[in-house]
């Protein structure tokens, strides 16, 4: 039974009996989608990838990275070379499982791992490696050739938790935080962040992953950390220390709290533009679907 | 119960005082701001540091309409406890009675005479009359001060066991009154004294077997008029050693043995062991001598009379032997092993007897017959902490005897008077 005087707090990932049919139906979509893209110009999947599939005419907005100028200088136009280009490659997604992504609801973790598993099918879908990496347990790889995907997927979403409340301890400015990327970076092509923005850095965290040439930071934040209830008061913890702070939520602490929040999200998505790297904040009551489309930037 | 000068006539009623607390706590628990978990605590630090203070404190306040009556509650709960002046404030006078045996003699010879301790009683309550006095009998196990206009009827009865002098000095304060029968060798520095005096009063001042000490006024005969020998009761099974010392020591003594029980016993000596409680082999010792043996229980820590002190303990903690006036019980066990010290404990145990041995039915000590000289008062520090000191102080008109005599070397006799009042 719970706790009636227990501050609510969602440690623990329960995936709903939907889930697969969403996340299915969900990769087909946005993979459809990015197929389309891909033969028309700019992938939302900016990849590295090595398969090489034939040339184009180069249009408009394509990357003069992509121009095959061997083919070009037998022609009397450019030509972009086309490659399928998440096969082989190495996905990692790593999200937060600190403390405060147990704050909600719907709790930070619950979504993140939503998404996380809509990247690792998308991923495999595409013929990439994907790994799954949540600290406290060892790395979960998924790839075609391994059947039985989604409900390993599932149970590995599903044993996700976070810290405890208070268990982490206050947190410093400026210092990597609760990132953890599980393990060395060497050799991934893609790397996905799932976290909040208050646990780490920016500076910190892109100098960790600067070697990756794809990355996607998203950051959830849950309905009240994104904008400040109209409650009379309210006692704040700190959910890494438990630390307390009662303050009166009046207008002029409302907009103290919205523009220091606007600067958090502003520093991170400076931060990522200047790392070429794709950065989306968005509310933990949004459905899974909408944040990782933000996260792909699709 | 006294406190910054008050007291209260129930103290008990104090506890309701934790009612008002307890409802500002439970308001205060009440109006607690819902609490949630974030992830932005450090931004929420760093508005609440740019936050004018009111707009932090909104932690746990108390709904302002409940200071009043929480207010109102404490008050009840003081007026119920019936707050007073206190004893050291205004207008009670502490009276510290000395109940030693010459306060029970005559306090003069003609017929009907009341006693020194009634004299005395009496001259303080017409020279205090509409003050407020209260009684203490620091002889007492456990002295409580008694709060009424006349002394405690039941005092006016010797003690059942007989009293040594008091320690004066520990009641020289503000507001104390000593009553007793002469003037105290030292002088009081703040209390008072009301003294009753009183003739000599001849009579016996020691018992030898059958044969009584009396002293006339002026010497000391020997005389078997109204003499009863002193007894020494022995509640069997002692241990032997023990038995035959109490023979010895009586018999040096002159003291009758009277086996238990007796109607009436200058000391009883009483075997107090628990058959039912498994024995145990103890060592033990004291003043130069050590035994062992199997001892079954302890001593209880006070008898039918009172409370008992402890005089021999094992090494473990058992009380073996515990005393107080004209008794001593014990769970020594009659097949006590003396491992060493022989005269030890014949000494020991001899000193224990003559220190517990209360004086023959009759006997009063001579000091205590010789004459008290007149009724003396001497006014001391009124009560009341906050009053200058400065005071008229009067005292004897005459005094007797030498411990009388080196108070009055201090002082200039003048007439008796009532306390100085400003």
């Amino acid at each position: 039974m719970a706790d009636p005087l227990a501050l609510p707090f969602f440690s623990r990932v329960a995936l709903g009996a939907d889930y697969g049919a969403r996340l299915e139906r969900f990769t087909a979509v946005v993979g459809a989608e990015l197929a389309r893209r891909e033969g028309g110009g700019r992938s939302a999947l900016d990849g590295h990838g090595l398969e090489f599939t034939g040339h184009r005419p180069y249009r408009a907005g394509d990357d003069p990275r992509s121009i095959d100028w061997s083919v070009t200088a037998r022609s009397d136009r450019p030509f972009v070379r086309l490659s399928r280009r998440d096969a082989r490659e190495r996905w990692r997604i790593a999200v937060d499982t600190s403390a405060s992504m147990g704050v909600g609801p719907p709790g930070k973790l619950q979504r993140a791992a939503e998404v996380a598993g809509a990247f690792v099918l998308l991923g495999v879908r595409r013929g990439a490696e994907v790994e799954l990496a949540a600290r406290g347990r060892p790395l979960a790889r998924f790839h075609r050739r391994v059947s039985g995907t989604l409900a390993r997927l599932v149970t590995e979403l599903e044993a996700w938790t976070t810290d405890a409340p208070g268990a982490s301890g206050p947190r410093s400015d400026g210092a990597a935080g609760a990132f953890d990327p599980g393990g060395a970076l060497r050799g991934v092509a893609r790397f996905v962040w799932l976290g909040d923005p208050f646990a780490s850095a920016p500076r910190a965290f892109f100098e960790a992953c600067e070697r990756v040439p794809a990355r996607h930071v998203l950051h959830l934040c849950a309905p009240h950390e994104l904008v400040a209830p109209a409650a009379g008061a309210i006692e704040w913890r700190d959910a890494e220390s438990e630390r307390a702070l009662a303050i009166a939520l009046d207008a002029g602490a409302r907009g103290a709290y919205a523009r220091e929040l606007e600067a958090r999200i502003a520093d991170w998505s400076d931060a990522a533009r200047r790392h070429g790297a794709r950065h989306a904040c968005a509310s933990s009551a949004r459905p899974f679907e909408d944040l990782a489309r933000a996260a792909l930037g699709a | 119960m006294e406190s910054l000068g008050f007291e209260f006539a129930r103290p008990w009623a104090l506890v309701l005082l934790a009612l008002p607390l307890a409802l500002l706590v439970v308001a205060r628990l009440v109006d607690r701001p819902p609490a949630w978990y974030t992830g932005a605590f450090e931004l929420w630090l760093r508005v609440a540091r740019t936050r004018p203070d009111d707009a932090r404190a909104q932690k746990r306040r108390v709904p302002p309409p409940l200071w009043p009556f929480a207010l109102g509650l404490a008050c009840a709960a003081l007026a119920a406890a019936g707050p007073r002046p206190g004893g050291s404030g205004a207008g009670a006078w502490r009276v510290i009675v000395d109940r030693s045996p010459s306060m029970y003699l005559p306090a003069s010879t003609d017929a009907g005479a009341p006693t020194r301790l009634e004299r005395a009683a009496k001259l303080l309550e017409e020279l205090l009359a509409g003050s407020e006095l209260e009684w203490l009998d620091p002889g007492d196990d456990a002295p409580v001060p008694q709060r009424s206009r006349a002394m405690p009827a039941a005092w006016r009865s010797p003690p059942e066991f007989t009293r040594g002098e008091l320690d004066w000095s520990a009641h020289d304060a503000a507001g104390v009154v000593w009553l007793t029968d002469r003037f105290p060798a030292i002088a009081p520095a703040r209390a008072s004294v009301a003294a009753s005096g009183g003739v000599a009063l001849p009579g016996l001042v020691g018992v030898r077997g059958g044969t009584g000490l009396a002293w006339d006024g002026e010497r000391i005969r020997e005389t078997t008029t109204g003499v009863e020998p002193a007894c020494v009761e022995c509640a069997p099974p002692l241990a032997r050693a023990w038995s035959e010392l109490v023979l010895v020591w009586a018999r040096a003594r002159e003291l009758a043995t009277c086996a238990a029980p007796a109607a009436r016993a200058e000391l009883r000596i009483a075997f107090v062991a628990d058959a039912a409680a498994p024995a145990r082999t103890l060592a033990f010792g004291r003043d130069g001598w050590r035994a062992h043996g199997d001892v079954r229980g302890a001593v209880p820590g006070r008898d039918a009379r009172g409370p008992l002190a402890a005089w021999l303990v094992a090494e473990d903690g058992t009380v073996l032997v515990a005393v107080g006036p004209g008794r001593v019980a014990t769970v020594l066990p009659p097949d006590l092993v003396l491992d060493e010290g022989e005269e030890a404990f014949a000494v020991s145990f001899a000193r224990l007897f003559d220190a517990c041995l209360q004086p023959a039915r009759g006997v009063v000590a001579l000091a205590e017959r010789s004459a008290a000289g007149e009724a003396c008062f001497l006014a001391g520090a009124p009560p009341g902490p906050r009053r200058s000191h400065a005071r008229s102080r009067r005292a004897c008109r005459e005094r007797a005897g030498p411990r009388s005599a080196r108070a009055g070397a201090r002082r200039a006799p003048v007439d008796v008077r009532g306390p100085s009042r400003r």
